[in-house]
């Protein structure tokens, strides 16, 4: 029977989760290749990041920072902007990672809005690929974790 | 004792069958408040089959869509909106996120659109006996509203179809599928029936008091947009098509 297909699969789902693993990084990190083609200069990412409580825990701030992983390459740096709109607080914030490929991140910057929808934007200075890791984390005050999910609306 | 026990399930069985109308497909938790995470579950009441038959068909496998918010139709206190989603929610992407569980079926995953967000999940491998319940489970994010707006609620309709016989969309039956979906889309997808009582429902309720200027509020429904089902319904395995086919 058809059905038969599924049970074909079992195998290969076994291999194709152990690869994927290996390829994981830890919660709350994300990233990719701007730019791959290397054409744009405008290449933007945007991402949403939704912060609640932990518990009765409510979040006080996100905090993130960004990391280049290519080698350096004149006049072209990675920027993050965490922002929030709404709620009374209208606050936007940037961090530029100022060393290419030295395996460190930006200075990490936070955002205090509370519980609720925080955005996140990547750019670069200028044409090229680069390859990016971003961190992101929803805090309460005193820096415990608080659940945070992400999105993502553009990258290109 | 074996012959005992087979003699007990056939009976259990019958009498299922000759019960009352057979449930829909629905979410176990199918309202929840705003900016919380839930754990919630798709719930698969019976297999196909023609309603009144004593045959039914054990489903096989299941495939679950949430509209996107991107091209879905929006419909404000009963009226279309031609606005985005985006006044009334503010972080509608990537809500459900599928919970790894091999209880009911052996395979599964997510289905993501093209900037990597899920927007629904498929599972499947093992014939779920007909006359018990499959639980699938998966987690919705918080989902969080524009407190400027007058938004009271959220209802997200869900497109299931609960596949018990693999066939391309021509074989589509009673017998080979339940389409827990949209009656009036245009697509292969849609449920045979007068009434758009197919899809469930997930309704999310706002916590935080609204504006003094916006009375009761505004009741918000999201569908699928037909691109969307047509593109996001269909499982992919390993980077084929696996059903329908």
């Amino acid at each position: 029977m058809k059905y038969k297909l599924f049970d074909k699969m079992a195998h290969a789902t076994l291999l194709i989760s152990a690869l994927t693993f290996s390829g994981l990084s830890s919660a709350h990190e994300a990233g990719a290749t701007m730019d791959p083609a290397g054409t744009s200069a405008s290449f933007t990412g945007f991402a949403v990041v939704s912060c609640t409580n932990e518990g009765n825990l409510p979040t006080s701030y996100l905090e993130a920072s960004i990391k280049d992983n290519d080698l350096p390459q004149d006049n072209l740096l990675i920027n993050l902007q965490v922002f929030h709109l709404g709620s009374g607080i209208n606050r936007a914030v940037n961090t530029t990672d100022p060393i290419s490929g030295d395996d460190q991140f930006s200075p990490t910057v936070k955002v205090e809005a509370g519980n609720g929808t925080y955005y996140l934007i990547v750019n670069k200075t200028g044409v090229g690929p680069r390859s990016f890791t971003v961190t992101y984390h929803c805090k309460a005050a005193d820096g415990t974790h608080t659940p945070t999910d992400i999105g993502v609306y553009q990258f290109d | 004792m074996y012959k005992q026990l087979v003699t007990f399930t056939l009976t259990a069985v019958s009498l299922a069958f000759t019960s009352a109308a057979f449930s829909h497909t629905r979410l176990e938790t199918p309202t929840i408040p705003d900016n919380t995470r839930v754990t919630n579950n798709v719930i698969i009441g019976h297999g196909c089959g023609t309603e009144g038959s004593t045959e039914r068909r054990p489903v096989i496998g299941t495939s679950v869509v949430f509209p996107d918010g991107s091209d879905s139709t929006i419909i404000v206190d009963g009226q279309p909106y031609t606005g985005s989603l985006g006044d009334f929610v503010t972080n509608w992407g990537n809500i459900p996120q599928q919970n790894y569980n091999r209880a009911v079926f052996d395979l599964q995953d997510e289905k993501a659109d093209s900037l990597g967000n899920v927007v629904g999940f498929w599972a499947g491998g093992n014939p779920l006996p007909v006359n018990m319940n499959g639980y699938v489970p998966f987690r919705v994010n918080a989902v969080q509203f524009n407190e400027e707006s007058c938004v009271s609620s959220v209802k997200f309709y869900i497109s299931i179809a609960d596949i018990c016989e693999i066939t391309p969309t021509s074989g589509f039956s009673e017998n080979t599928v339940g389409l827990w979906t949209h009656n009036s889309l245009g697509t292969p997808y849609d449920r045979q029936s007068t009434e758009d009582d197919g899809p469930a429902s997930l309704t999310v309720t706002r916590t935080s008091a609204l504006p003094a200027s916006c009375g009761t509020g505004q009741v918000v429904e999201v569908k699928p947009s037909a691109t969307q089902i047509n593109r996001d319904m269909p499982i992919i395995y390993n980077g084929q098509q696996v059903w329908p086919q």
